[in-house]
């Protein structure tokens, strides 16, 4: 099928937050109470519809032991957006948001997008994180905050989308040079050949015109 | 001959009845599910297969999903893939037919029971597992039966000798029942996450899905008496895959033992340490093996831009159990505990070269990730898979993988070295508001730390010893081996100035002395948050010290090789006036006497390696 654009994203977090039953539920729409293992990466892809065009998603889900961080570098490279997943009902979890942080900071592109998001919002009886608490963390950092629930699906939809949302909109304020494949996002098939090939010593303006007739 | 075989055959299935812990009375059982072979469950050990299930199906009241030999739930939509005919054909298990040689296919069972009496050299006692020998002697024949496949009522104890688990088993200074035993009431290490993890290893698996399944508490055992045994290792996920489907064939204190051999000796140091660095030498070494075997695949990654090992990292991590049917699988396993890492390298190369023209055709970096992730389970024929892998690699050798193995080694130790030394460079966050954790976690050890300042330590020791070869104006070598002259020189360049280099030596030099670390050994068996002392070191703790210094040397020395070859490799100098040259260099006061005689013993033998290839 064909898309105007594909941007890559990552799913990063501790283990066990449920970052596979995240993409499991946007990807195909069901809950699996208990998942396989994530060891190396997983993919998931979907197409969603941004402003009328058709955008294709490329998810990157990775494994979360302390181990495998080492490895993880790069997962980075080269991703549009991430989604940092916490558990609400493990504070160590929230706690760790920072080192995860740091490495994305570090090894990704400076303009990518991060979501934050609180999972399991399912388990409120056994909430160990406040809500305002992932509030703060998002606004002092500068990145997107949503609650999540794998399980019943609330706000799994809107999480990935309104972080597709957000590299659209950086897409239209020129932020993002969708000519360099290094920042995540690439031109669909039927748009690429024009703005890839005659625009690119156009720079943005010229290549956003490709994305957009 | 009759009767020594119906001897060995009662022997051979005797042992699998009644070597599971509790066993007994399911022998009954046995002869159920082994004389419909190919039913559920057939080839899962007896004491494994969960017994309401059995119940259920003793009463022809299956439950709505069917289940293979592996017990394995078996989705209908997998159809393609379980029903292909080279999947499916025959039942794994063999039935007492197989045995006497009725059908085609017992005739390798008869012949491994043939081969194993030929080799059992005692005239008197009768052959029996006990009796054997731990280890199989390594001959032509036996490697040609394993190419073959080993029978799969054998594969326990044949697994067990070929590897050389079971000469491990009987030479440990500790039993598995006393690892067992101080490693559920240890409170530390990572129990708390194997305990996570137990359910998620093989959810798709009745003997594994649920907490009452049967393999749980196996598994369970294992895994914390690995991290107790490896406290430089823990718990690394991808290590219970490799258990779990262990634990389908075998007892619990076998399956322990087959690991330890995997972590041991058949794969390289460090797969499942915290850095991982020896896996990820390994995802190099597979990269240069493709550009060497497979060209025209290496183009198209390269093309495309595409970090295989975010992907055949879970291949080696699991030796293939979490991507392979276990069917598939087991015939990989069979070269594996025979021949080691090798096989592993054959084998991914054998699976890219089977699908390297269809990946050629597809022309986006999403396909090609895509059938690539999706390329192991597409494999049902292994006789192709192995051919093919042979044929492909046919000149791949262990020394091959080995030198490419220390060279890749030799850079990311340097890459992890330079990451360390510059921790000022991850500054650029806003000031971070929220509190790391007050209180250490007494499941999160604080060993990793100390391993990865050891680490970075080496790898700085090596960037400054290219440094250090370029102050002290040794020569680069001649091109066309393994290293380019220019390679330590840019590696050297990017070891930045000199006041860092004497900073990096500063850092190794602040490795904890093993007294240090033995001292720290002693505070973690201090229970938890309690002051008591630990009673006097009794034999176990002694053996646990005894082991640790022993690793801590180990690792110390190859840290040491792997410098001491690079620097040879990197400079065309005999090996004495080397390491003289080094010794005589302010910078270096700091490597111990013992650091430089490896140094100058790995040169030596080095020098000889080459001297021979050279003068062949």
């Amino acid at each position: 099928m064909s898309y105007a654009y594909l941007f890559k994203y990552i799913i990063i977090g501790d283990t066990g937050v449920g970052k596979s039953c995240l993409l499991l539920q946007f990807t195909d729409k069901r809950f699996q109470p208990v998942h396989d293992l994530t060891i190396g990466v997983e993919f998931g892809a979907r197409m969603i519809t941004i402003d009328g065009k058709q955008v294709k998603l490329q998810i990157w889900d990775t494994a979360g032991q302390e181990a495998f961080r080492s490895i993880t570098r790069s997962y980075y490279r080269g991703a549009a957006g991430a989604l940092l997943v916490y558990d609400i009902t493990r504070r160590d979890t929230f706690n760790h948001l920072t080192t995860w942080l740091e490495d994305a900071r570090q090894h990704s592109n400076s303009n990518m997008v991060i979501m934050l998001i609180g999972n399991k919002s399912d388990l409120e009886s056994r909430r160990d994180v406040k809500r305002e608490e992932g509030e703060a963390f998002a606004r002092e950092h500068g990145l997107i905050f949503m609650e999540t629930s794998a399980k019943t699906a609330a706000n799994v939809e809107e999480a990935f989308i309104n972080t597709a949302k957000e590299i659209y909109e950086k897409i239209q304020e020129g932020v993002f040079d969708i000519n360099n494949e290094a920042n995540g996002i690439k031109l669909g098939p039927q748009h690429s050949p024009a703005a890839a090939g005659g625009m690119a010593a156009g720079g943005l303006g010229g290549s956003q015109g490709g994305g957009c007739c | 001959m009759a009767s020594l075989l119906a001897s060995s055959s009662r022997a051979a299935r005797d042992d699998q009845c009644t070597s599971g812990p509790e066993e007994g009375e399911e022998e009954e059982d046995d002869d159920v599910f082994v004389s419909s072979a190919g039913e559920p469950l057939s080839a899962v050990a007896v004491w494994l297969r969960p017994r309401p299930l059995l119940d259920r199906l003793r009463r022809a009241e299956p439950p709505d999903y069917r289940i293979d030999e592996f017990g394995f739930r078996v989705e209908e939509e997998d159809g393609p893939e379980q029903s292909s005919s080279k999947l499916l054909s025959t039942p794994f298990a063999e039935s007492p037919k197989h045995r006497c040689g009725a059908v085609p296919s017992g005739l390798v069972w008869l012949q491994w029971i043939a081969h194993l009496e030929f080799t059992h050299n005692s005239e008197t006692a009768p052959m029996s597992w006990e009796n054997m020998a731990p280890v199989l002697p390594r001959t032509d024949k036996l490697r040609a039966m394993v190419r073959g496949g080993v029978p799969h009522s054998l594969r326990p104890q044949i697994w067990l000798r070929m590897s050389g688990a079971l000469r491990k088993k009987l030479q440990a200074d500790m039993s598995y029942a006393e690892i067992v035993k101080v490693s559920s009431c240890d409170s530390l290490m990572c129990n708390r996450q194997i305990e996570k993890d137990l359910l998620r290893t093989l959810p798709s698996n009745v003997c594994f899905s649920s907490l009452s399944s049967p393999g749980v508490p196996r598994l369970r055992h294992v895994l914390r008496a690995l991290a107790w045994l490896y406290p430089d290792i823990g718990y690394c996920q991808g290590m219970g895959m490799i258990v779990a489907n262990l634990l389908l064939f075998m007892d619990e204190e076998e399956a322990f033992w087959l690991t330890a051999t995997v972590i041991e000796d058949l794969l390289p140091a460090s797969y499942y340490s915290s850095t991982l660095l020896g896996i990820q030498a390994d995802q190099r070494v597979l990269s240069a093996l493709i550009a060497t075997y497979l060209p025209d695949l290496s183009a198209l990654l390269e093309q495309h831009d595409i970090e295989l090992s975010l992907i055949t990292l879970n291949w080696f991590l699991t030796v293939f159990a979490s991507v392979l049917h276990v069917r598939i699988l087991l015939r990989v396993w069979d070269l594996f505990f025979y021949h080691g890492s090798l096989v592993v390298f054959q084998v991914a190369l054998g699976m890219l070269r089977m699908k390297e023209e269809e990946l050629c055709k597809l022309d986006n970096s999403a396909d090609i990730f895509n059938a690539l992730s999706d390329l192991p389970g597409t494999i049902d024929d292994v006789e192709k898979l192995l051919e093919v892998s042979f044929h492909v690699s046919s000149s791949l050798t262990e020394v091959v993988v080995e030198s490419h193995r220390r060279r890749h080694l030799a850079f990311l130790m340097n890459d992890q070295g330079t990451l360390m030394a510059s921790p000022s460079r991850v500054a650029n966050l806003p000031k971070q508001q929220v509190n790391r954790p007050q209180q250490v976690d007494p499941c999160e050890r604080p060993v990793d730390e100390t391993e990865r300042v050891r680490t970075a330590a080496a790898g700085a020791v090596l960037v400054d010893a290219a440094c250090l070869c370029s102050a002290v104006q040794l020569e680069p070598r001649p091109a066309g081996a393994l290293f380019e002259p220019g390679d330590w020189r840019r590696e050297a360049e990017r070891a930045a100035p000199r006041q860092e280099v004497v900073r990096r030596l500063t850092l190794t030099s602040s490795l904890p002395p093993p007294a240090a670390h033995e001292r720290r050994y002693v505070e973690e068996l201090r229970p938890a948050g309690g002051a008591a002392p630990l009673p006097g070191p009794d034999r176990r703790h002694r053996a646990r010290v005894t082991r640790y210094s022993r690793g801590r040397a180990r690792h110390e020395t190859s840290v040491v090789y792997v410098l001491g070859l690079n620097l040879s490799t990197w400079c065309c100098v005999p090996a004495g006036r080397l390491v003289g040259s080094l010794r005589s260099n302010p910078d270096f006061p700091l490597l111990s006497r013992r650091a430089w005689a490896s140094i100058s013993a790995a040169l030596v033998k080095y020098g000889e390696t080459r001297r021979r290839a050279q003068g062949r």
